[in-house]
């Protein structure tokens, strides 16, 4: 039981922290930019190439990373997203599928399909019955501060004020004097440093190919989905959310119950159950389990 | 066919749109609703015309009881409406507008597509000369091949009337056609709403220009958070002291200003 | 060559076929279908069950017809209740839930493995079957687009709640689009199955339904022409990226991600510069004189 828990809180950490960035971006921009995801991607990559190829310290090459993902994210908005800006958010969602597509084929190409490892050194820990890592202790608690800094930005500082106002009501917000093309800026800034801190922590608790993303768009979809699009603390409990459901629907024997020989579903329902979940919250709350919870108005 | 409205009452949130509100207009009579902005006046037309559903009252159409009916099914009734800001199909030609405004069209159904095809040809074709009719009326007739994204405000207006009229609707419910028109559109409109009214329809208007209240209805209902404030003829309703306070002082002083 | 000029009008039909599926779906009516490979991939699977449990053939032809439509109105059922966006998202999702499904349970259809079906032996019997299906696809498509139907399905992509007040139930008029486009992307799905004589999950990536977006917007959204026009050009693409990588001394997966990212590419500068695409939805002349 505590593993389930254990496993829960790790790969819940890695979905969310990926997540806010989209709900971010949702909340003023108000279109699902599924290029998020390749943000992620190459943000492993990133910090894959500082950490071996310059040889710096993995602490320091995520930072780097994050960097370097923030300014790719601003990079690809002065690009592409600042001149579709008055386009239907049908027309910005389809676009940020372009924008994926390109990114991903082009690490395909650069990288090839072959999976690439952090090795790092690691030592395992038992706590009651649970077995973890110290690498997973420090993806959690890497994790934790960065919602902890995000949640103190929101709230506390005068940017995460004009950020709130322009969730609120962005044309009001500009009225009153917000310069809201700089806050974009920042904001992309912010949402893609958090998918490289994402994108890290995922390659390094599995591995990196440029095709993880199909791995991490559905998790993180369904997340954002179930705490409603826009809503960034709802991506967050989005995400805990389901990586419970996940782990714990992958470890009840449903064969037992039904007092036939032991039958697990299969772990690589994973996804499956992602989509799922993704699926039953559009149906049944399409604003989310959580509208009305702080955070932005979805 | 006779509109009545009994006890609505509709909250956003902490917002009490809608108070208890009651009102009937009938046929062959023009029906003013003016007001303060937030009085209510076009959340009634949204609850009227289904958009929008009320928490308590009814709402009556001819005697049948059409209380949170879907819009869809309440304009097959007989009622119809315009917008406030005209809701056009912006990216269609004025004709193809002014086409599916009319209903019952067989060329809309799959079936008929493919087999009774001299059908949708004659539907087509009656439908066209009734649109070519009105469009004429409302001087849009050069129009007809130009993108209704592409009209000017005024004319965009006269565009959602036409198309209104295209399914020949009993009772309109028409939100502010002269705000932001040019007067001779407005003189345009005037003839053609009383026009309307001596067919027979029942009409219920929204407007803020006094002109066209005083000059077209029969009866005034003024709107105050949500609750009739004064009910009249466009004179009682001028001197009431209530309304001048809440409402007409304010507006005239405004546009003497 | 000319095994190989029959073998791309095959794909090229099959692709233009999904493309015009995809613009009655968006391109007239409005609705953003993420999942617009899932028709695609019923159909297929319909034959790939059916060769599987050792069913005769016209059962999955059958099954395919009926099961596209069928499985349509389950999949638009929801946009009664959620905006545009969240649809995509569920439709996205639910394609994926399909594929996931076949690629997990190993009964249904060979799971990972796949099955494999009959195949067309004759290749240009394919390419005529494939000719007459994009032949037949386009004639309705015109049909209904050029029709007071069309009409009104563009009124709905427009405004929905402006169709309800002119009387309109716009979710009935987007279940009868639905149905067609599906049952059309549902009939290519089950012929492509026996064309190639394999059905895996593979074909029904989350990328395809993309690149079936791209026909549709470099094409032109609304213009049946168009968006036949853009399949050709995607299909040309990376049809000629073969050569390129025969040319050229690169390794012909760095070819293909290459074409992939060309793809993206296309999608977002159409997106940027020329959103009508490349022929522009018609706007029809009336000439009226009474």
């Amino acid at each position: 039981m505590t593993q389930i828990f254990v496993n829960s809180i790790i790969y819940g950490s890695q979905i969310a922290i990926i997540a806010i960035g989209i709900s971010l971006t949702y909340s003023v921009l108000r279109f699902a930019n599924f290029a998020h995801i390749q943000y992620a991607v190459i943000g492993g990559y990133a910090t894959y190439v500082f950490h071996t190829a310059f040889s710096v310290p993995i602490v320091l090459a995520t930072a780097m990373s994050m960097v370097f993902t923030g300014a790719f994210a601003v990079l690809i908005d002065r690009i592409v997203f600042r001149t579709i800006r008055h386009v239907t958010p049908e027309g910005k969602m389809i676009a940020s599928w372009g924008v994926a597509l390109f990114l991903r084929s082009i690490l395909a190409a650069i990288f090839g399909g072959s999976a690439l490892f952090f090795e790092l050194d690691t030592t395992t820990i038992r706590v009651g019955g649970a077995i973890f890592t110290t690498l997973d202790v420090a993806v959690v608690l890497v994790t934790l501060c960065a919602m902890l800094a995000m949640h103190v930005l929101l709230r506390y500082s005068r940017v995460g004020v004009a950020l709130r106002a322009l969730a609120n009501n962005f044309e009001l917000a500009e009225v009153r004097g917000i310069p809201s093309e700089r806050m974009i800026l920042l904001l992309w800034f912010l949402s893609g440093a958090y998918a490289g801190l994402g994108g890290t922590l995922f390659a390094i608790e599995t591995q990196l190919k440029p095709n993880i993303d199909l791995l991490i768009l559905l998790p993180v979809f369904a997340a954002i989905t179930i705490g409603g699009l826009g809503n960034v603390y709802g991506a967050v409990v989005g995400a805990m959310i389901l990586s419970f459901a996940q782990n714990i629907l992958i470890s009840i024997d449903f064969g037992s119950l039904v007092g036939a020989m032991q039958w697990y579903v299969p772990s690589q329902f994973r996804d499956a159950v992602a989509v799922t979940a993704l699926v039953l919250v559009l149906l049944f709350r399409p604003q989310g389990l959580l509208k009305g919870l702080g955070g932005a108005k979805p | 066919m006779t509109l009545r409205v009994d006890e609505v009452s509709l909250a956003f949130g902490q917002l009490q749109a809608l108070d208890g509100l009651s009102l009937a207009a009938e046929p062959g009579r023009i029906v003013g609703l003016i007001g303060p902005n937030g009085s209510g006046k076009s959340t009634l037309l949204n609850v009227v015309s289904g958009i929008y559903a009320p928490q308590s009252g009814t709402v009556h159409v001819g005697g049948r009881r059409i209380t949170a009916f879907q819009p869809d099914i309440v304009a097959t009734m007989g009622v119809g409406r315009t917008f406030q800001v005209p809701r056009l199909a912006r990216r269609l030609t004025v004709f193809q507008n002014m086409l599916v405004g009319g209903r019952g069209h067989r060329g809309e159904n799959l079936w008929n597509l493919f087999v009774r095809i001299g059908a949708v040809r004659t539907d087509e074709h009656s439908m066209q000369e009734r649109a070519y009719a009105i469009v004429r009326r409302l001087g849009l007739q050069d129009k007809i091949n130009e993108l209704a994204g592409q009209l000017s405000g005024g004319q965009q207006k006269l565009l959602s009337m036409g198309v209104l009229l295209m399914s020949d609707p009993q009772i309109l419910l028409i939100d502010e056609p002269a705000a932001g028109v040019n007067p001779v559109l407005i003189e345009q409109q005037i003839v053609f709403l009383s026009q309307l009214r001596d067919e027979g329809r029942t009409i219920l208007l929204i407007e803020h220009n006094m002109d066209m209240i005083t000059g077209l209805c029969d009866d005034v209902y003024v709107l105050d958070g949500g609750r009739v404030l004064a009910y009249g003829t466009p004179d009682e309703v001028r001197r009431d002291p209530a309304v001048m306070q809440s409402y007409l002082g304010t507006h005239e002083r405004k546009v003497a200003s | 060559m000319i095994d190989f000029a029959i073998y791309m009008t095959t794909i090229v039909c099959i692709w233009a076929v999904l493309a015009i599926s995809l613009n009655i779906q968006f391109g007239l009516t409005g609705l953003v279908n993420f999942g617009q490979i899932l028709p695609f991939a019923i159909g297929a699977y319909s034959a790939g069950i059916a060769s599987f449990h050792g069913l005769p053939i016209w059962v999955g032809v059958l099954a395919g017809l009926i099961m596209g439509p069928l499985i349509g109105f389950l999949v638009i059922f929801p946009t009664r209740r959620m905006a545009q966006d969240y649809w995509a998202l569920a439709s996205l999702g639910i394609a994926e839930m399909f594929r996931l499904t076949m690629l997990n349970f190993r009964g249904i259809a060979g799971g990972v493995e796949g099955t494999i079906v009959e195949r067309l032996s004759d290749p240009r019997v394919a390419m005529a079957v494939s000719v007459l299906a994009l032949v037949v696809s386009f004639i309705v498509a015109e049909r209904i687009s050029k029709a007071p139907l069309g009409r009104l399905l563009r009124v709905i992509r427009e405004d929905e709640t402006l169709a309800a007040t002119l009387g309109r139930n716009p979710f009935r008029f987007q279940v009868v689009a639905m149905a067609v486009a599906w049952a059309m992307a549902s009939a290519v799905g089950v012929l492509y199955a026996h064309i190639t004589g394999f059905v895996d999950h593979g074909s029904f990536m989350v990328i395809e339904t993309f690149i079936i977006w791209t026909a549709v917007i470099v094409g032109g959204p609304g213009r049946n022409l168009g968006v036949v026009v853009g399949a050709i050009i995607i299909q040309a693409m990376s049809v000629s990226t073969r050569f390129v990588a025969q040319w050229t001394d690169l390794p012909s997966d760095v070819v293909a991600n290459l074409r992939l990212a060309l793809v993206g590419l296309l999608l977002v500068v159409m997106i940027m510069y020329r959103p009508e695409g490349f022929l522009r939805e018609k706007k029809p002349n009336y000439d009226v004189k009474s």
